[in-house]
């Protein structure tokens, strides 16, 4: 599993990014693989349609400390 | 006169008990005293702001003060536009770009204030990186103690702060920017509610994330420095337009009737930092009464969904010059951006349509009936710049794990947090907790942060080294 990340970010450095990885690609591959993972587990269950990007500016509004007002 | 604080010094010079031109010259003073051992300043700009200070002096002989801050000299991270200025952002790339033709709407706010600009403030190259190392310009270092690290990546304004050399200074904070050297320096540092502070003119890390902050030494200098920060901005669409108290006046009460949580497991500590915030949670018990223990069971998620935000928003800046000119960017910094090339568009997007259910969730569960959040900053003591070396090789992702643990996640929920000192670890050198409030909650941070600071007997000279003395010491 790690291998075909590691190749596909391999891949990506070069094909799609045009890039010279510092980092090197097993190591970018374990970083991406962390993240994604977490996210991923994280986000499908609790993702509902209606969620959008623009409800996190309108939440910080409508939970104001009302030491603010 | 420089071991004032921000609103000692500013109570002076309205009262004409000292000039701002006195004022600046010492702060110049200082700031080149310090240099060679801090390395915080990119650069002074000494004949611009005694410029200043002469006209914000014979303003004030006329009857006119601007603001809470008329002559009063602070410097900043060099992140910030400057009209006639070169913004380098701690890199080689920009390092010789052309003047500024505009100043970042902080720093335009600052200055309305009545403050004088005393110079550009050394940074992790590109406002990535928790530590003060640079390679370019030299690192930046700790006040406190020079063979550690100053915290990054606004770390000239902290050691600018903590030496004395200025009484205060703007970081900006995507991860932990701002709290992490303050931290580290035994400064408060406000990270504020994302949105109330204008981002116009500051270089971004990531534009979902990124807030602009005050750091001093007290927690009345960061609500005067807010006070006339904070505010909706038309340059900035982010910025949003929510009321702005007058937080130095409210310093005294706002914290009245505050009721504190902290969290059931705080995760590993090393042990003197556990030790100093179980003082901190015996005094705000004292003080605010029974301290709830809640679970927190998002954090983790909240860390990673932070960080798919800040690395690709990031590979997305800086994806052209790292094909064109990879061979300018510090091995930290360009291998910290990689990911984010070759994260999935889903995962990104997912993290940015989930952040408002998340913030729901945490005010709903972690922060019911809560005021404040009580919890470290930063779970190990202040390493030193050997320990902490992200250019060698394999060590920077350990190494920006282990120092913004703690911060990232809040950063996510677009919450406002202050650090703030409240002791010493085994090496001498400060601890700080971070509160973290209700959104636009800064004023009660800001009372809260004063309250507990003095009742821990918290106090600090600042210089070349900054000391502790008092109570705490």
């Amino acid at each position: 599993m790690s291998e075909e990340i590691t190749r596909l970010v391999e891949i990506s450095i070069r094909d799609l990014h045009g890039i010279a990885s510092r980092a090197g690609a097993p190591a970018v591959a374990r970083e991406v693989l962390r993240l994604n993972t977490a996210v991923r587990d994280i986000a499908r269950p609790a993702l509902h349609f209606s969620d959008q990007p623009a409800d996190f500016p309108a939440a910080l509004l409508r939970h104001a400390d009302p030491a603010n007002a | 006169m420089l071991e004032l604080s921000l609103a000692e010094i500013a109570a002076a010079i309205r009262a004409r008990q000292v000039s701002s031109l006195e004022v600046t010259l010492a702060a110049i003073e200082q700031a080149e005293a310090a240099q060679p051992l801090t390395n915080a300043f990119v650069e002074i700009f000494a004949d611009r702001a005694l410029d200043q200070a002469r006209a914000l002096d014979a303003e004030l002989r006329a009857g006119h003060i601007r603001g809470p801050l008329h002559g009063v000299p602070l410097a900043h991270k060099d992140c910030f536009e400057r009209a006639g200025a070169v913004m380098g952002v701690g890199s080689r790339l920009l390092a010789e770009s052309a003047p500024g033709t505009r100043d970042a709407t902080a720093l335009a706010k600052l200055e309305a204030a009545g403050a004088v600009d005393l110079g550009r403030l050394n940074m992790n190259e590109f406002v990535a990186g928790p530590t003060g190392q640079n390679p370019h310009l030299g690192d930046c270092r700790n006040a406190w103690d020079a063979d550690r690290v100053s915290g990054g990546s606004s770390s000239g304004s902290g050691s600018a702060v903590a030496s004395g050399a200025v009484y205060g200074a703007l970081g900006s904070d995507t991860g932990g920017s701002i709290r992490l050297p303050a931290a580290m320096q035994g400064l408060f540092g406000l990270k504020p509610t994302y949105g109330r502070v204008s981002r116009a003119g500051c270089f971004p890390r990531a534009h979902s994330l990124d807030c602009v902050g005050p750091m001093t030494r007290t927690a009345e200098d960061a609500a005067l420095m807010l006070g006339a920060l904070a505010g909706a901005d038309p340059r900035d669409p982010t910025s949003l337009d929510a009321p702005v108290p007058d937080y130095a006046a409210r310093i005294a009460t706002a914290a009245a009737g505050s009721r504190i949580v902290t969290l059931a497991d705080p995760g590993a500590m090393e042990p003197d930092i556990a030790a100093r915030i179980e003082d901190l949670l015996r005094v705000a018990t004292e003080l605010h009464g029974p301290i709830a223990r809640r679970a927190f069971q998002e954090f983790g998620a909240c860390d990673a969904l932070g960080d798919v935000l800040s690395k690709v928003e990031a590979s997305t800046l800086h994806g052209h010059w790292m094909a064109t000119r990879g061979g300018d960017y510090s091995t930290a910094v360009h291998s910290r951006t990689e990911p984010g090339l070759h994260i999935p568009a889903q995962r990104y997007l997912e993290a940015l349509a989930l952040r408002g259910r998340m913030l729901d969730q945490f005010l709903a569960t972690v922060m019911a009936d809560a005021d404040a959040l009580v919890c470290p900053a930063i779970p190990i003591a202040v390493p030193t710049r050997a320990e902490a070396d992200m250019e060698a090789a394999g060590r920077v992702f350990p190494v920006v794990a282990a120092l913004t643990s703690w911060t990232r996640p809040f950063s996510y929920l677009g919450l406002p947090v202050l650090t703030v000192p409240i002791g010493l670890d085994r090496n001498g050198m400060p601890v700080a907790a971070q509160l973290v409030g209700r959104p636009f909650g800064e004023a009660r941070l800001l009372a809260l942060g004063a309250g507990l600071s003095a009742a821990l007997g918290w106090s600090f000279t600042p210089g070349l080294p900054a000391r502790i003395h008092g109570d705490a010491a």
